[in-house]
Formats: C-alpha cells, structure tokens, sequence
C-alpha cells in the first residue's frame, strides 16, 4: 500500500510539475506580461510547489465537477425536463436503468484505465521510467476510490432532490464501482487472449455509445418501455454477487497481475492518440501531398518534352503553370468537394421550400440572406490551395531573398487562379438560391435574384483576396503545415463576428450587397500594398 | 574585397547572442567559422543573411575605397539541408531561377548545360524531378546558382557533412574555384574538414569571434589545441586573447 501512494504521489508530482512549467511556458508568451517572467522562474520551487499543491486541489475538484455535471446534466436534467408526475419509486427506477446503461453498459466497454493511451501514462512510463506494473496498479487504485467518492457524493444530491433512499443510491454506486473494476479486469482479459485493445476500436466505443445512449433515453419517448437497467442493478443477489467478483477482480489486479504488455502496448511514441501533434500534422500533410499520377503528367520520362513545351511562358508564370499542371488532381479535389457541397444543397433547398413553402416568404430569405457570409467562406476555396503553395512552392523559396521582393508578382497570378475557382462556385451558389427562391415566388418575383447574384460574386472576389492577402501577409503555416499564428486567427474570427452582426441587425438585401462590394473593392485595392509592404518580412518560413 | 563587421549586436530577449561583434573578412579566402552549440552561428548567419535584424552595430562590403551597406543579394546561403521545390526538375528550376533574376545575373546563364556541366550533373538527371535527387545533387544545385547570382559573400551551414567522399571532394574543388571571387564563410563542427579546406579559422563563443592564429593549423596537435581553446572561450569569454597568446 505504501509503495502504490508513494507512486500515485510521484504521478501527482509529474502531473503538477508539467502543467506549472506549461503554465509558465505560456505565460512568458502574452503579451505586456510575458517579459515579466523570466526563464528563472522555472527553476522557483516553493512557487511551483505552492501552485503544485492548488493545482492538486483543483484537479480534485474537477474530478467531482465531471461527476456532478454527468450526474446532473446526463440523469437528473432529463428527468427534470421530461417527466411529469412521477413518484420517487418510478424517479429511481428510471434513474437506475439510465445509470446501467450510461456507467455500466457504455463506460464499462469505452473506458479502461488499464489500457488506455494518455500522455501520462507515456511520460511516466516511457520517460521518467516508472515500473508499468506499479504505475497501473497506483492508477486503478486512485481512480476507483475517487469514482465512489465523486460519485458518492453526486448521487447523495440527487437523492435529495429526488427523495430516493441515500443509503439505496451509495449501495448502487458501491456496486457499480465493483462493476467497473471487473470491466477493467475483463478488458486485460481480452487483451492477454487476443491482444485486443478495445477502447482503441472506434467501431465498437462508437456502436455501445449509440445503443447505449438509445436504450438510456428510449423511455422519455416509448411509455411503457422496458426499465431492464433497474431491474438488473436493483437485484440484491446479483448485487452480492458483483461486489465479491469486483473485490476478487481488484485484489488479482493489484497483487497478481503484470501491467507490462499492456501497457507497451498503449505508450508506442507514434500512437496519435499520443501525439495528437503528430497525427495533425500527418493529416495535413497527406492532404496537400502530390499524386504521383500528377507528377507523371506528362510522364516522368517526357519530362524534357514538357520543359520545352512551357518554353513560351517565362518565371513566375512558367512556375505557376507546372505547379498546376502536376498538381491537377490535389487543386481540383476542394473544388469538386465543394461542387458536390452546391449540388446537395441545390437539391435540397427547393425541396425544403416546397414544403415549407406556406411558412417562407421572400421577406423571411431576406432577413436570413447574411447567412450566405458563413456558407461562401466555407465554399470557397483558398487555405487548402495556400497551403499546398505552401508546402510544394513557397517552403522552399521563400528562403531566398528575391522570391520575397517578387511577391507582388507570384500574388497576383495565384489570386486569378483562385478567383477564377471560387466565380464559379459563386456562381453556382447563386443558381442554387435563385432556383430556390423562383420556385418560392413561382417566377413570379424575381427582384431577390440580382442582388443574391451580385453579392455571391462580391463574396467569391472577397474570400479570394482574403485568404491569399492573410497567407502573404502573416505567413501563419508552420513547416508542419500548422496555422500558429493569433493574428491570424483573430482576423479569420473578424469575418464570423462579421457575420453576426449582420445576423443581427438583418440589414435588407441591397444594404448588405453593398457594404460587401465596398468592402471588397478596399481589401483588393490594399492588397497590392500590403502584400508590397509586408512580404518582404514576414512570407517566410517561421 | 572585405566584409567587415562593427559592433554587431543581436539579442534574443535576455540573452545576448552576439555582442559586440567585430571583424574582417577578405574575398579570396575560405573562413571557417567554429563555435559549440548554441553559440550563435546560425544567427551570425541569419543577421548577414538579412533574415533577422541586428540590433546594433555595421555590416559594409568595401572595396578599396567604397564601402556600403551589406544588402540582402550580397548574401548567398547554402543551407545544410537544401531545400528546392521538388515538383520541378533540376532544369526547370534553373531556368525559372534565370528568369526571375535575369538583371543580377547579366548574361552568365545563356547555357544551362554548361552550368549543369560545372557542377557534374548528368545529362539525364537534369531533367529529373527534383524530388528524385540525392542530398549531394541538391547540393549542387544550390551551389550552381550561385556562379550565376555570384553574390559577395557565401555563407555554408554545415554543407559537406552528409556527402560521400566523392560528392564531397567535387564540392571541396568547386568551394576552392569559387573563393577567388567571394567571401565564403564555412560552418562546421568536424575540425578535419576546416583544416583541409579552409584557409582561416574563427571561433564564436560569447558573441564574439575570434581568429585562430594560422600557425595552429599546421600543428600536428591542431585537433586538441582547438578544442581546448573552444573549452576555455566557454568556460571564460574574456579568454578572447589567450587564442593568439596560445599560438605564439
């Protein structure tokens, strides 16, 4: 017992000692007070033990937090909602099968400690070299004792709101945390017979999510629905019966049981529930990758035909031409997403118009028309385009001083491809919405139809210049193909707080359409200075 | 030809990278430039490179009686790991290098085959993708424009360090032909290929650099006297003399 404290003691130490050298690390990053802590004071240990110990305190609130607002949010609330004359009897038969199925049923087959991937089960283990044996056994032991305690204490209040025995209620939670000490035992099982991990099987979690959640909640709609979770929980046999198979569980695990192929098995550096950093940055990457069918095109050994073939275009052009020329398939892919993404919506919109068409007005698509703000700059393309220039064109040249002086030019040839892009798919937008509202008005009215056309076409040339103008001027990209810039998320949320706004103050149609065609026509005509005055500093590799 | 440094100073918050950096460097010679890791190579570099701006001080190129500022084309920096754009072949990419730089390079790149030529490029390989090259062939590429830009001053990080012996020697030859019409300034940490290449070395340490007096080279205890006195810089920063006293 002493040797598991000592070691749940030195998981709290990391634990703390991480999160206050994170929380320096971060502090030291914002501005007007990030100078003022210097790189001394990682090395201040009374401070960082005092905060250490808050962080402790807090840690364990939070625990029991999570478990109130499970308690509260996920059983109570949706009895409170959608119950009506029920006695404390049906309550607590009701709350008992929704905590069978959720705590029970889905916890028990998507949690376990045993085999689960964190962090710190990584850095204990494989870093600060603690035994895997000693360090599971320390984590069942804690967290089983704080999961009867958090939710001790959670189901204590909701027994008093609902005036259910308290003493019934603890019993229950006695036995469920039982439960999941065998669910933790059965899960090793698994994994020592067939080297399954099941936690890590998104089929399975996903599937006893659903079911689980579905039977948890079918008795708000079906009357008369089966309450099998109470009637399994409720029975005092299997009670007794559950909480012996619990204790002799717990008591082979703590004592008998090696944790060291099992927790190999979770702690492997490239696992990306590990490296969440990793695995971002590989998505990003694979999606901004060449095909190497476009590489071929023309095929790789007609590639000195091909040289000859560009011989009229000269530089920048002659550049821009190749790029996509061997990058057809990853430049058209976005576009034809977002095709499909129109086309859906072509289909879809009529429809629900048709049926809705007693309740619509072309009044009420007027007030809603800001909504055509979020749906362009989620139609039109731009960051994945920048960010394949990016990675194929701009990585490696931007380390050469004349392709920063030159950036006027290479902006201006990629703003006509991407423009050309997203007018088409402005376009395409706005035959959508105009066979929408014609079938609305039955073409009897059409005066909606010019300014939806003109301010679609206003947002394509906007989102056009907008995307290219951030990726010249902030350069957000890291070589990871990460966006770590503030700046440049703190503009990007400009344009939704732009949005809401609009939503807001529901300005008509023409208003709208041409607040937007003034502010295009300034950020087109301030591009060419900005992307002057800036990209000679700032489109590099941060 | 001289570059010449005056006071340059590059903070990076509290610490000082570079301070009070002064010296000379003169066109027809190879400069070695040694320093322990995390001395501040990388930004001596980047500050004579114009990717960072120097705090204080003056970096000029004078030529007799002329002297200027150091500007950005001044500088040509081959990186350790070259980086080229790969959807390109080595041709196309020198082709679209001549185009866009066709004022500063006044007529040297009329015959992409010779420059190819130069640097040993194989026929065949010119008119691969660039993403198929070996480290050494993207070296080389690197390297060629240079002859075309010929900027004042090269500066190599860690250049030769991944090459076979025979991609290394061509690059030794070429380093040798191209000194006589730059200042190539050659960062390195393996001390055999400073002495055989270089014709002067300097050492960073505490923001500052100093020479090391020719004589040490030609000691049969060269490696040891170097380390020794790299052990000491670190140790003492104000041991900046005891490097010529040692050597006399």
């Amino acid at each position: 017992m002493t040797g598991m404290i000592s070691t749940i003691s030195r998981i709290w130490q990391l634990q703390m000692i991480t999160l206050v050298n994170r929380l320096i690390y971060f502090t030291q990053k914002l501005p007007f007070v990030g100078h003022l802590i210097s790189e001394q004071t990682y090395a201040a240990f009374q401070t960082k033990r005092t905060i250490g110990a808050i962080a402790v305190i807090l840690l364990f609130l939070a625990g029991l937090l999570e478990s109130l607002l499970y308690f509260g949010g996920m059983l109570a609330l949706p009895m409170l909602l959608w119950t009506k004359n029920l006695n404390s009897t049906e309550h607590f038969t009701l709350f008992l099968h929704m905590y069978f199925c959720i705590s029970g049923v889905m916890a028990g087959i998507t949690s376990a400690k045993v085999l689960e991937s964190t962090k710190m089960k990584y850095t204990s283990v494989r870093l600060m070299r603690i035994i895997p044996t000693k360090f599971v056994r320390a984590a069942l032991f804690y967290r089983y004792t704080t999961f009867f305690f958090y939710q001790g204490i959670a189901i204590t209040l909701v027994s008093v709101l609902f005036k259910f025995s308290m003493t019934h209620a603890l019993l229950i939670v006695g036995m469920m945390t039982f439960w999941r000490v065998i669910c933790e035992f059965l899960h090793l099982a698994l994994f020592k017979w067939r080297g399954i991990v099941l936690v890590q099987k998104i089929w399975a979690t996903s599937l006893s999510m659903l079911l689980a959640l579905t039977l948890a909640y079918l008795p708000f709609t079906i009357l008369n629905f089966p309450l099998f979770g109470s009637v399994i929980l409720d029975q005092p046999w299997l009670m007794t019966l559950v909480s012996l198979s619990g204790v002799i569980c717990g008591y082979v695990l703590l004592k008998h049981t090696d944790f060291t192929s099992a927790v190999r098995a979770v702690t492997k550096h490239a696992d990306p529930l590990l490296n969440p950093e990793i695995r971002i940055a590989d998505l990003q990457q694979r999606l901004v990758e060449s095909k190497e069918q476009d590489l071929r095109r023309p095929s790789s050994s007609n590639l000195h035909v091909n040289e000859q073939c560009t011989l009229e275009k000269k530089g920048y052009e002659k550049l821009h031409e190749i790029f996509v020329t061997r990058h057809t398939a990853l430049l058209r892919a976005p576009f034809q997403r977002r095709l499909l993404a129109i086309m859906i919506i072509g289909i879809l919109l009529p429809l629900l118009v048709l049926i809705f068409k007693d309740y619509l007005s072309l009044d009420s698509i007027e007030r809603f028309s800001p909504l055509i703000i979020m749906v362009m700059l989620n139609l039109t393309v731009g960051s994945q385009i920048c960010k394949a220039l990016f990675y194929h064109v701009d990585k490696p040249l931007m380390r050469y001083p004349f392709y920063r002086q030159h950036a006027k030019q290479h902006f201006w040839l990629r703003f006509r491809s991407i423009l050309s892009i997203n007018l088409k798919l402005g376009s395409c937008l706005a035959a959508v919405v105009s066979v929408s509202i014609l079938v609305l008005t039955g073409g009897q009215d059409i005066r909606l139809l010019l300014p939806i056309w003109v301010i679609s076409i206003a947002l394509a040339v906007f989102f056009s210049v907008h995307h290219l103008l951030l990726y010249y001027v902030i350069q957000p990209y890291t070589t990871e193909l990460e966006t770590n810039s503030p700046l440049f998320s703190l503009i990007n949320s400009l344009i939704s707080l732009g949005f809401v706004v609009a939503m807001f103050l529901g300005p008509p149609l023409w208003g709208l359409t041409a607040v937007i065609m003034v502010l295009t026509v300034a950020y087109l005509s301030s591009a060419v200075l900005l992307v002057t005055k800036y990209s000679v500093n700032h489109f590099r590799v941060k | 030809m001289e570059l010449v440094l005056q006071n340059v100073e590059k903070s990076f918050g509290e610490k000082k990278v570079l301070a009070n950096l002064s010296f000379q460097f003169e066109k027809g010679k190879i400069y070695g430039l040694l320093g322990r890791n995390g001395a501040g190579k990388t930004t001596l570099f980047n500050c004579l490179g114009g990717e960072i701006q120097v705090d204080s001080g003056k970096m000029k190129l004078v030529n007799g009686s002329k002297s200027r500022d150091l500007e950005m084309d001044d500088v040509g920096y081959v990186y350790s790991l070259p980086l080229l754009p790969e959807f390109l072949t080595g041709y196309e990419f020198v082709r679209f290098f001549i185009d866009v730089n066709v004022d500063v390079i006044e007529g040297r790149g009329n015959n992409i085959d010779a420059l190819f030529d130069m640097m040993h490029i194989a026929q065949d390989d010119r008119h691969k993708l660039i993403k198929h090259y070996s480290h050494g062939m993207k070296n080389k590429v690197q390297m060629l424009l240079f002859l075309l830009i010929k900027p004042a001053v090269i500066l190599l990080d860690e250049p030769l360090t991944s090459f076979d012996v025979i991609v290394a020697s061509e690059m030794k030859h070429l380093l040798r032909d191209l000194k006589k019409d730059h200042i190539l300034i050659f960062s390195t940490h393996i001390l055999q290929l400073a002495t055989d290449l270089c014709d002067e070395l300097i050492i960073l340490n505490h923001g500052s650099l100093t020479q090391i007096s020719p004589e040490i080279l030609t000691q049969p205890d060269f490696e040891e006297q170097v380390i020794e006195l790299l052990r000491n810089e670190s140790q003492n920063g104000s041991t900046k003399e005891s490097a010529y006293d040692g050597n006399d």
